[in-house]
C-alpha cells in the first residue's frame, strides 16, 4: 500500500529530494572517458539471474549502455547465467534505439556468455579486461569470492571502476579497488535513481520510509529490552 | 505484467499460506522454472559455440587458440556427460581432476590480489584512510599467530572490532539491503519496475 501511494504521488509530479550518489553520477563521465580513449566499457553485472539484485543490475546496465551509445563508446557485457541473455539483449536493443543508433547494437560482440562457474566467469572477465584494455568497468551486481580478482585486474589495466554489490563480504574488496562505490541499498535504488523519472524516483522514498520504520522499531525494541520487556520482540517474531 | 503478478502471487501464497492447491500450483511453477533455465542454458551453450566457432574460422588474432580449446573441451564434456552419464566415474574424474583443481588454483591467487589491492588502498591520505590502515593492521595482527606473540592486546582489539564495529555495521547493511530486496520484489510484482523489460517506465 505504501509503495502504491508513493508511486501515485510520484506520478503526479512529486519528486523527493535525493542526495547525489557519487558512483552513479560518475557513470557518464567514465563512459565519456572511454569514448575519448577509444577503449570499451565493460558493463559487469557479476553473477545475477532474475533476482532483485539482478533487476537492479540490469537497470544500471541499460543506463550505462545508452550512455555509451550516445557517446560512441564500445560496450562489452559478460554474462554468467544464460537465462538473462534474452532480457539483456532486449535491454541493449532498447538502449541503442533510445540513443538514436539502433545499428550500434551488435549482439555477437557486445554480449559475451562466459560461464555459471564462479572461477571460470572470473577468468573470463580478466581476459576481457586485459585483452580489450578496458577503460571503464561498471561492476554493479552480485559476485562471490572472485570479486577481488576482477576489480584488481581492472585497476591494473588502468580502468575507472564503479563498483557495488549487496554481497556484504565482498564490499571491502570493492572499496579497496574501485574508484567509486555503491554500498548496500544504494545498489537496490540505483535503477530508480538513474531513471530520473518522478514516478520511479519516488520509490527511493518508499525504501527510506521502511528504513525509518525499521530504525524506530529497533530503538523501541532496545528501550523495552533494557527495562526487561521482550513484548515487542516476541510480537515481531510471532 | 499480469503474468508476472499472477505467478508471483501464487508462489508467495504457497510460501506464506500453504494450501494443498497452492502447493501443487507452486510446485508446477517451480518445475517450469527449472525447465526454462535448462533451455536457457542450452541457448547459452549454442551462443557460446557460435561465437567461438566464428573466432576459430576467422583466426581472430590472440583469440582463436583459446576458442579451439573451449570448443574441444566443451564438446568432450557434453559427449561424455550425455553419452556415458554425469554420474559415471569417467565424468566425475574429468570434473574432479580438471574443473576443481583449476577453480582451486584461481581461488588460491585471490590472496595475492588482496595483497596488491591492500598495498594500493591502505595509504594515509585522509583521516578515513588512516582509520582503515590502523584497523586493518590490528585485524592482521589479531588473526596472525605472531600478533599474539608480540602483544596479547591485538587479539582483544581485533575481537572488539569484529564484535562491535563490524557486526553492527553489517547488520545495518543487511537490514537496508533486505528492505531494498523486498521493495524491488514488490515493485516488480506490481509492474512498477519495468527497466529489466527494456522499458523506461
Amino acid at each position: 500500500m505504501v509503495v502504491l501511494v508513493i508511486w501515485r504521488l510520484g506520478r503526479k509530479g512529486w519528486r523527493p529530494s535525493v542526495r547525489t550518489i557519487a558512483g552513479l553520477a560518475a557513470i557518464e563521465e567514465s563512459v565519456g572517458r572511454a569514448a575519448e580513449m577509444g577503449k570499451p566499457v565493460l558493463i559487469n553485472m557479476g553473477q545475477v539471474g532474475y533476482t532483485p539484485i539482478g533487476v537492479a543490475a540490469m537497470s544500471v546496465m541499460a543506463y550505462t549502455a545508452e550512455m555509451a551509445a550516445r557517446k560512441g563508446a564500445e560496450i562489452i557485457v559478460p554474462i554468467s547465467y544464460a537465462e538473462i541473455v534474452p532480457a539483456v539483449e532486449g535491454m541493449l536493443k532498447s538502449a541503442f534505439a533510445a540513443a538514436g543508433s539502433p545499428e550500434g547494437f551488435r549482439r555477437e560482440e557486445q554480449i559475451v556468455y562466459l560461464s555459471p562457474d564462479q572461477w571460470a566467469f572470473c577468468t573470463g572477465c580478466q581476459a576481457l579486461l586485459e585483452s580489450r584494455q578496458v577503460a571503464t568497468q561498471t561492476f554493479i551486481g552480485h559476485i562471490g569470492g572472485s570479486s577481488m580478482i576482477i576489480v584488481e585486474t581492472g585497476a591494473r589495466v588502468g580502468a575507472v571502476q564503479i563498483g557495488g554489490t549487496t554481497n556484504l563480504l565482498q564490499i571491502p574488496f570493492f572499496l579497496a579497488a574501485c574508484d567509486y562505490n555503491l554500498i548496500g541499498e544504494e545498489v537496490m535504488v540505483a535503477g530508480s535513481y538513474l531513471s530520473g523519472q518522478p514516478g520511479v524516483l519516488s520509490q527511493i522514498a518508499a525504501n527510506d520510509t521502511f528504513k525509518v520504520l525499521a530504525i524506530v522499531l529497533t530503538i523501541l525494541g532496545v528501550a523495552l529490552a533494557s527495562v526487561g520487556s521482550l513484548a515487542l520482540a516476541k510480537f515481531l517474531a510471532s | 505484467m499480469i503474468l508476472i503478478f499472477v505467478v508471483g502471487i501464487i508462489v508467495l501464497f504457497d510460501w506464506f499460506i500453504p494450501t494443498p492447491a497452492g502447493s501443487i500450483a507452486g510446485k508446477v511453477l517451480r518445475d517450469w522454472n527449472v525447465i526454462i533455465v535448462a533451455l536457457a542454458i542450452g541457448l547459452g551453450a549454442f551462443t557460446m559455440y557460435r561465437m567461438h566457432y566464428r573466432h576459430l574460422v576467422r583466426r581472430t588474432p590472440g583469440q582463436w587458440p583459446y576458442s579451439a580449446v573451449t570448443l574441444v573441451v566443451s564438446t568432450l564434456y557434453i559427449v561424455v556427460g550425455v553419452g556415458l552419464g554425469a554420474g559415471t566415474p569417467t565424468y566425475k574424474w574429468m570434473y574432479s581432476n580438471v574443473i576443481l583443481p583449476l577453480g582451486g588454483a584461481v581461488f588460491a591467487s585471490v590472496a595475492f590480489y588482496i595483497a596488491s589491492a591492500a598495498y594500493r588502498a591502505m595509504k594515509v591520505r585522509s583521516i578515513e584512510a588512516a582509520l582503515l590502515l590502523v584497523s586493518g593492521l590490528i585485524m592482521l595482527l589479531a588473526t596472525a599467530p605472531i600478533g599474539s606473540v608480540i602483544w596479547s592486546g591485538f587479539l582483544t582489539g581485533g575481537n572488539w572490532l569484529m564484535d562491535t564495529v563490524v557486526t553492527g555495521t553489517y547488520r545495518a547493511f543487511t537490514i537496508g539491503i533486505a528492505l531494498g530486496f523486498i521493495l524491488t520484489g514488490v515493485r516488480t510484482l506490481l509492474g512498477l519496475e519495468t527497466a529489466w523489460l527494456g522499458r523506461r517506465e
